[in-house]
């Protein structure tokens, strides 16, 4: 049975740690999410570190390995609180599907290519180039870059297709609305043409 | 006050996942990372990359330190053909084990760039991330066995267990800070839009997969409501995920809810992401199954 003073103890280090958790949150207040996911974070840090399996296996570790695992758990948690997701790569921020969107309607460019036989083709810059994960379309305001990316996308798919190249390269707004008049239903994305890149080879003199 | 026993034994058994885990199982998941790595870099023309524009690079990580007037030889088709033969060269030197922390050192800086470089074209992804920490922790730790060689002179249990519960870690982690983000910075994601945004968003992209399917959820209401319903029970198993250490139980839940999430988010989303999959390989115990793979004294160590 804990004694008296042994709960006095208890009461008054809960009473410290809550005192300086809410003058910390108080002081930081305007990056709470950074230290509301601290406090989650060394709570679940705690709590395992006092399961009995944890305790006995770190104790038979060798104190080298102890430091290399704290170390690397360290980075990464440190990477997460720099909120960048490529400096320091690849200790990163773990930022995922967190972006709010309230938006009723969905946008999406595209680029649509026609070869020399008419066929239309989707130029995707995942597929034309398979190291690439993701890839995001230069803005609008930005048409030196985009002419550049479609004649790159147009070289790289007529490597592969050079019996039927790609002639001309649609830019394409497609939308996609959240919420559908009773009734309605879409088949295709509704599109619209906001630039077309000819890429037909000059007649020769 | 004792909880009744039906409470307490709930969570079933409490027991450090590979606590037990013996060279044979430490040799079998290098063997196992190492070939993802190759299998990932033999399915990757990284060269092409030399063709695209060097204006849209936006370079990560390492190659930020490359000086803006080097990039135009960085990135030719020879520099990264060279980098690819390289590394694919290191990496078939790490599956036979010799000089193993110098290989596997060499191989983790040889992959930071590869994966720095096919990152600098567009926004940041997490895909294959675990599975670099993955090769750090092989090389950090056959470093940590090397010293620990010369001071004691003799092997622990703990010794071979170690990079695989720092994977397992690695892994959890990177879903718990995952879901505490998301739950912590914006709750808002949970009542809103949001979920259907981002899955047509991604389904009218086309990624490397691309399904088609995304983009068709407003025409079906009921998928719109598992989609929102299903949102925060992955939060809540993100931010859980440091239990698969622990608990046998937890991870007879996790795996299947997460590998399904995973396919789902291929099938609507077109992301899919096949490495991190492979490393859920180390979410089961294997040495507790197979004695092979059990370290000899583990025995006395795991009790």
């Amino acid at each position: 049975m804990p004694t008296s003073r042994a709960r006095l103890q208890t009461a008054g280090a809960i009473a410290v740690i809550a005192v300086c958790g809410a003058t910390i949150t108080w002081y930081f207040w305007p990056i709470r999410g950074v230290v509301f996911q601290i406090y989650a974070l060394a709570a679940i840090f705690i709590a395992f570190h006092a399961c009995p399996p944890i305790t006995r296996w770190l104790a038979s570790t060798p104190i080298v390995h102890r430091i290399v695992l704290y170390t690397m758990l360290a980075a990464m948690v440190a990477g997460h609180f720099t909120l960048s997701k490529t400096k320091y790569f690849p200790f990163v921020a773990w930022d995922i599907f967190s972006a709010v969107s309230e938006q009723e309607t969905v946008f999406c460019r595209e680029l649509i290519g026609t070869t020399a036989s008419g066929k239309q083709i989707r130029l995707v810059v995942e597929q034309l180039f398979p190291s690439i994960v993701q890839f995001d379309l230069p803005p609008d305001n930005e048409p030196e870059k985009m002419d550049r990316l479609v004649a790159a996308l147009a070289t790289e798919y007529n490597a592969h297709h050079a019996a039927d190249p790609v002639r001309e390269v649609d830019l394409m707004l497609m939308a996609v609305k959240l919420h559908l008049p009773a009734g309605q239903s879409h088949t295709q994305p509704s599109c619209e043409l906001r630039h077309r890149y000819d890429l037909s080879p000059a007649p020769s003199s | 006050m004792r909880a009744p026993p039906s409470i307490r034994s709930f969570p079933g058994p409490i027991e450090l996942i590979h606590a037990q885990a013996g060279p044979a199982l430490l040799r079998l998941a290098r063997l196992g990372i190492f070939v993802l790595w190759i299998v990932k870099l033999l399915l990757d023309p990284v060269w092409r990359l030399a063709d695209l524009p060097t204006d849209l690079i936006r370079p990560v990580g390492l190659l930020a330190f490359v000086p803006p007037d080097s990039v135009p030889f960085f990135w030719t088709e020879a520099s990264l053909m060279l980098l690819w033969i390289v590394t694919l060269m290191v990496l078939i030197m790490g599956l036979t084990n010799r000089a193993f922390a110098l290989v596997a050192s060499v191989a983790a800086i040889l992959l930071t760039v590869y994966s720095s470089v096919i990152r600098s074209f567009g926004p940041a992804v997490h895909t294959d991330i675990v599975l670099l920490l993955s090769t750090y922790a092989l090389a950090l730790f056959a470093w940590a066995d090397w010293v620990q060689a010369r001071i004691a002179r003799k092997p622990t249990t703990a010794a071979s267990s170690a990079p695989l519960i720092a994977i397992v870690s690695f892994l959890c982690l990177s879903y718990c800070l995952v879901g505490l983000n998301r739950a912590i910075v914006s709750p808002q994601v949970f009542t809103g839009n949001s979920m259907e945004v981002w899955t047509i968003d991604a389904s009218l992209r086309a990624y490397y997969f691309n399904t088609g399917v995304g983009w068709h959820i407003p025409q079906w209401p009921m998928v719109v409501f598992f989609l929102r319903a299903g949102l925060p029970v992955i939060t809540l198993l993100e931010i859980t995920a440091p239990l698969c250490l622990i608990s046998p139980l937890y991870r007879c839940i996790f795996i299947p809810v997460m590998l399904s999430f995973h396919l789902l988010s291929l099938v609507l989303m077109n992301i899919f992401f096949f490495d991190d999959m492979l490393v859920y390989l180390l979410l089961v115990d294997w040495s507790k199954r197979f004695p092979a793979l059990r370290a000899k004294n583990a025995g006395a160590s795991a009790t």
